[in-house]
């Protein structure tokens, strides 16, 4: 029984070694997309079943693990897609301050910050900044939240962003300003505040 | 313009590229207004840092957990139900 090997040998690894080869990668991947570890978990098995359906159309043009960080973002958009339509459209402004109130009544900014000094690479560095980055992330609703970390963190484009979710170029301005307004109060008035008096 | 109407106009530049008078008119601003100046660095560095942080979630600094043992077997259990009954269909073949 053991002469004969399936014809994907040299493609990929056995499947059950791609857990741990590639489970924390993909499951983090997820977890820092959707904020969310069941669900992450969820797409990760889902991932995993997927690939395994399709392991014989694995070139090895791409590494084992971008073919699966691929199939992988096919289903966190697949989900996000869904939950977008599912979500009733007054939820965007419910849980966060509106941008009015980050301005007076003259349009000026309220919390009129100083520069931040700190390097991009190396304040990620800091358990703390982590934390208090989290917070500000999670606090963000489900759309301002979507909309956001497709660009921000995946990098699309505008154009392909609003395809994705069925909106307008205007709404995706109006959910990434307000998504950037609040995250920076929030890193300003919990982190760089702080760090300044110090 | 007021500052509301400039940052609005600064975090659109990030998505797309504005028209040369509206950059001209937010380059006017900026010399007038530090904060506004300020906030349009600070959504550059925000964009790098998470830039950053989803290129390196393997990073050992990070906080993100790994998957929980319990997960790990049972994705190992699914995969094995789901490989068994093909392979052996390919081996008798």
């Amino acid at each position: 029984m053991n002469r004969k090997q399936p014809i994907d040998q040299h493609q990929t690894s056995h499947p059950e070694v791609w857990v741990d080869q590639h489970g924390d990668y993909l499951f983090r991947y997820a977890l820092l997309r959707l904020q969310n570890a069941e669900l992450a978990q969820d797409l990760v098995q889902d991932t995993f079943l997927a690939a395994l359906r399709a392991r014989h159309s694995f070139t090895g043009q791409s590494s084992e693990r971008t073919w699966l960080v691929g199939i992988l973002k096919h289903k966190i958009i697949d989900y996000l897609r869904r939950s977008w339509r599912e979500c009733p459209v007054d939820e965007i402004d419910s849980s966060l301050n509106s941008i009015e109130e980050f301005f007076d009544k003259t349009g000026h900014l309220r919390d009129i910050s100083h520069g931040w000094t700190a390097d991009p690479g190396t304040i990620l560095e800091q358990r703390e900044f982590q934390g208090i980055l989290e917070r500000c992330l999670a606090e963000l609703p489900f759309r301002t939240a979507t909309a956001f970390s497709l660009r921000e963190m995946d990098g699309l484009p505008a154009e392909e962003i609003c395809k994705i979710l069925g909106i307008s170029s205007g709404n995706l301005h109006v959910l990434l300003y307000r998504a950037r307004t609040h995250l920076r109060h929030c890193l300003e008035i919990h982190w760089f505040v702080k760090i300044r008096k110090d | 313009m007021t500052c509301k109407e400039v940052t609005r106009l600064i975090s659109e530049s990030l998505d797309r590229e504005l028209p040369f008078y509206q950059r001209l008119s937010l380059h006017a601003h900026f010399h007038l207004c530090i904060f506004c100046k300020r906030y349009a660095r600070q959504l550059l560095f925000i964009r790098e840092t998470l830039r950053s942080l989803s290129q390196r979630i393997e990073d050992p600094v990070f906080s993100l957990p790994p998957l929980s043992e319990e997960a790990r077997e049972s994705m190992k259990r699914r995969i094995r139900e789901q490989v068994l009954p093909p392979d052996q269909g390919n081996l008798e073949q």
